[in-house]
């Protein structure tokens, strides 16, 4: 892509990625790609805010030089360390050695681990500012969201916040950099969440914090360092604290995300009853096989229902290992306040029960019921799976009740 | 004496080297490294 102007004298100047078959080295974006964002602020003094990856370096470098040279910059703004927005940071500093690097005390102890760099560093904190010219970038700490060491730049003239992870998503740029240019945005927006409970979900807390410290500015247009850039910025900003708050309140959609794995066929074959029971009711559902879909398909789900089903065999005295992981990696993320049922077959002695219920007490799941058999499901086993759904269902949707009251 | 783990940022709070007991912080007590509440630490 060439850079484009997105208000007089800033420029959109990032990378889309549709190579990468992983983002951080664990979330499938094979099919969905997704963008590095930069910026070009060309005042009296030339700032970049934020980097990409190092990926695609000739171009990076030819789209600056469309507006300006290079070797001119002045400032880089790093308002995330991590190696997806700094990844060109010696190229940088080879090309212009008297740039200065802008970011956090933290970034620049971080900065330095990670590329052991000899550079001009400025640090800034909360309500410092930066003048390029008519232009004028304020600087707010808002740690975790997504590391520790992360700011956000506003600039004042613009009115543009550039907040590097904050309000980003998965999801190559179509076309349009400008959320307000898309017909449909159907597929940004499940690739917002899918990142949101991927990347940002642990760090919920921190998120609605920086969404309080923000929301005093005003924003006339949100330009992330992933994904789409939004002229309308309240809607991304709802979506987010929308899902921030699933971290942490016991809030979340009416509906449920179907977990299941199985070796046979058995735990499957009650996997459709208790289904069945679940859609009588008609209750939004979505099923996973375990074994067959990454986690980062699975956590959008889990953030936003607030139901989950567990169906899964023993395996070896234990939990069937897929199932493990994704409790797992959900643990790690913060996946907390869920209603939860389990069913699943057993060969012998059983010990799926005895493995999940610990994990559930760390993950703040609430078990209601759990249902087992040895070996294949009998007639009468699958009219319980079928009633067990069925209960369920009417649980969560008293619960929904309840709390819409 | 236990150690108490931030389960978002990794900050170990240890009983032996603090001399305070975990469950007897105050509850407005917060993570010295992220700010996160007790509730977000678990005992490892």
């Amino acid at each position: 892509m060439v850079c484009i102007e997105i208000t007089p004298n800033i420029y959109w100047n990032g990378l889309n990625d549709r190579t990468s078959d992983l983002f951080e080295g664990i979330w499938p974006i094979t099919k969905e790609g997704v963008s590095y964002n930069s910026y070009i602020i060309a005042d009296n003094k030339v700032a970049l805010i934020d980097l990409v990856k190092g990926i695609k370096t000739d171009d990076f470098l030819s789209q600056i030089e469309e507006v300006v040279d290079p070797a001119t910059v002045d400032y880089v703004i790093i308002n995330h360390m991590e190696p997806d927005h700094t990844g060109m940071i010696k190229t940088m500093q080879k090309i212009a050695p008297n740039v200065i690097f802008v970011g956090s005390e933290r970034t620049k102890q971080m900065l330095e681990k990670f590329y052991h760099l000899d550079a001009n560093f400025k640090v800034v904190k909360t309500g410092d500012t930066i003048e390029l010219g008519t232009h004028i970038l304020e600087f707010y700490d808002i740690p975790f969201v997504h590391w520790p060491e992360t700011i956000a730049t506003y600039e004042r003239t613009s009115k543009i916040l550039f907040p590097c992870d904050a309000f980003g998503g998965y999801g190559a740029l179509g076309g349009s950099i400008f959320a307000d240019e898309y017909e449909n945005l159907d597929f940004y927006k499940e690739e917002a969440l899918r990142y949101y409970s991927n990347i940002v979900a642990k760090f919920s807390r921190f998120t609605l914090k920086a969404i309080n410290l923000l929301k005093d500015l005003d924003i006339k247009i949100i330009a992330p360092s992933h994904g789409l850039i939004w002229r309308n910025p309240k809607e991304i900003i709802d979506l987010y604290e929308q899902w921030a708050r699933y971290g942490t309140e016991t809030a979340g959609e009416e509906g449920v995300t179907f977990l299941y794995a199985s070796m046979y066929g058995n735990t499957e074959k009650l996997m459709g009853a208790v289904a069945q029971g679940l859609s009588q009711e008609g209750i939004p559902i979505k099923i996973f096989d375990v074994a067959r879909t990454h986690v980062s398909y699975i956590l959008p789900y889990l953030w936003k229902y607030r139901g989950v089903v567990i169906g899964t065999p023993t395996y070896e005295a234990k939990l069937f290992p897929p199932m493990a992981y994704v409790l797992d990696i959900a643990t790690s993320k913060r996946v907390i306040n869920k209603e939860v049922i389990r069913f699943g077959s057993y060969g012998w002695s059983g010990g799926a029960q005895r493995d999940l219920e610990p994990r559930l007490d760390k993950l703040k799941w609430n078990l209601l019921e759990f249902f087992e058999w040895q070996g294949g499901p009998t007639l009468e086993d699958l009219q319980k799976g079928e009633e067990l759904g069925k209960r369920f269902a009417q649980h969560l949707k008293s619960m929904h009740l309840e709390r819409e009251k | 004496m236990a150690k108490w783990e931030c389960m978002i940022c990794g900050y170990i709070y240890d009983e032996d080297a603090e001399g305070t007991k975990f469950a007897d912080l105050p509850d407005d007590w917060v993570c010295p490294e992220c700010g996160a509440p007790k509730e977000d630490f678990e005992e490892i």
